[in-house]
């Protein structure tokens, strides 16, 4: 078995490393990658998404599809989590005393209320900000999902109003709803699936597809934040009954 | 000797790749092959975002909203776009893996891949 995985991992190699000499050269700017699609991106994204940051222009406008699909992957990753540890809801009451002060320190506890503020605030910042900025829905999705779950393991189960896991799945199927949500609304408006140019909105086109954009990478964040609180509140759930041998 | 100096970052994400297989394939623990797969992942990871680099080029954030851009002055902002969604995806991947590995040891009481061999033949 081990001679096996030796021998496919040489061939391996010989083949990886005969290939790097034949891909092009680190920065050309002729490469096959830099000519074909990603200049119409460059040079036509910001005027007509309006998002002077192209990654979110290319993310959540030119290939809002690839990015649905994405949700829905994070989304349905979440479920079977919560499928495979969760089949009945972790029972708050039953966890033990312990789990209070997981690491029993005032001076944690304080530097957490210090810090929360402004760490929901920076990632509130980097959804709503994503259009100019380096920023967007994945991230501050993650940055709200890490306030949060620190909170937890500062606290432990003595907070009362840290989303629960059914809260977590919530804010996760709301999220990918208000995605999919924006799309339908544009069909209703005579558009295709997404092309959320269409909504009757007074503004310039742009700026509607500005504020299209935001919706969807709001919708990422609320998904993203759901499902990383409840794989973490899955993979610490106390169960008081083991599965039987 | 130069033109390998130039393939420095494809030298280190095809090496973090190899890893990774190794890891996944003769390491016992599946924890660590877990963690293998986690380096796989950024191989790939790297390498998309090395094809994205152009040289005399800034970050993809256009500097005004309604100036023409040129393609030359930014670089590609498809493989970041990609590799966004990839590191979220990765992450979700590693849970329902960690969701598995609670299971099989609560299941097992081991994660060592001979242990549960045996113990899945009995």
């Amino acid at each position: 078995m081990k001679k096996t995985a030796g021998l496919i991992l040489i061939i391996a190699a010989a083949i990886l490393f005969r290939a790097v000499d034949t891909l092009p050269t680190i920065g050309d700017p002729q490469s096959p990658s830099a000519t074909h699609v990603s200049p119409r991106y460059i040079e036509n994204g910001p005027k007509e998404t309006g998002a002077a940051n192209m990654v979110t222009g290319v993310l959540a406008d030119f290939r809002g599809f690839d990015t649905l699909g994405e949700t829905t992957v994070i989304f349905t990753a979440g479920l079977a989590c919560l499928l495979l540890l969760g089949a009945t809801w972790p029972n708050r009451q039953a966890q033990p005393d312990s789990m209070e002060w997981p690491f029993g320190s005032a001076v944690l506890e304080a530097a957490i209320r210090f810090a929360t503020p402004f760490m929901l605030l920076f990632a509130t910042y980097v959804v709503i900000h994503g259009h100019d900025t380096p920023g967007g829905g994945f991230q501050g999705g993650v940055l709200y999902a890490t306030t949060l779950i620190l909170i937890k393991l500062t606290r432990g189960t003595s907070i009362k109003w840290a989303p629960s896991p059914q809260r977590a799945l919530l804010i996760a199927s709301s999220g990918v709803a208000l995605f999919a949500g924006i799309g339908f609304l544009s069909l209703v408006f005579g558009g295709s699936y997404l092309d959320y140019g269409v909504l009757p909105l007074p503004f310039p086109s742009s700026t509607i597809r500005t504020i299209g954009t935001l919706g969807i990478e709001i919708g990422v964040a609320l998904t993203v934040t759901g499902v990383l609180l409840l794989v973490f509140e899955m993979l610490t759930a106390w169960h008081e009954k083991e599965d039987s041998q | 000797m130069t033109t390998n100096w130039i393939y420095l970052h494809y030298w280190l994400s095809v090496t973090l790749f190899l890893v990774g297989i190794y890891g996944m394939l003769i390491k016992p623990n599946l924890i660590r092959k877990l963690m293998a797969m986690n380096i796989l992942q950024v191989a790939v990871i790297i390498f998309f975002i090395t094809i994205a680099v152009k040289d005399q080029a800034t970050v993809p954030i256009a500097q005004s909203h309604n100036q023409a851009t040129l393609s030359s002055h930014y670089i590609n902002p498809l493989p970041h776009a990609l590799m966004l969604t990839a590191i979220v995806v990765s992450i979700s991947t590693t849970g329902v893996a960690l969701a598995l590995a609670v299971r099989i040891h609560r299941r097992y009481g081991t994660l060592e891949e001979t242990e549960l061999l045996s113990k899945l033949r009995e």
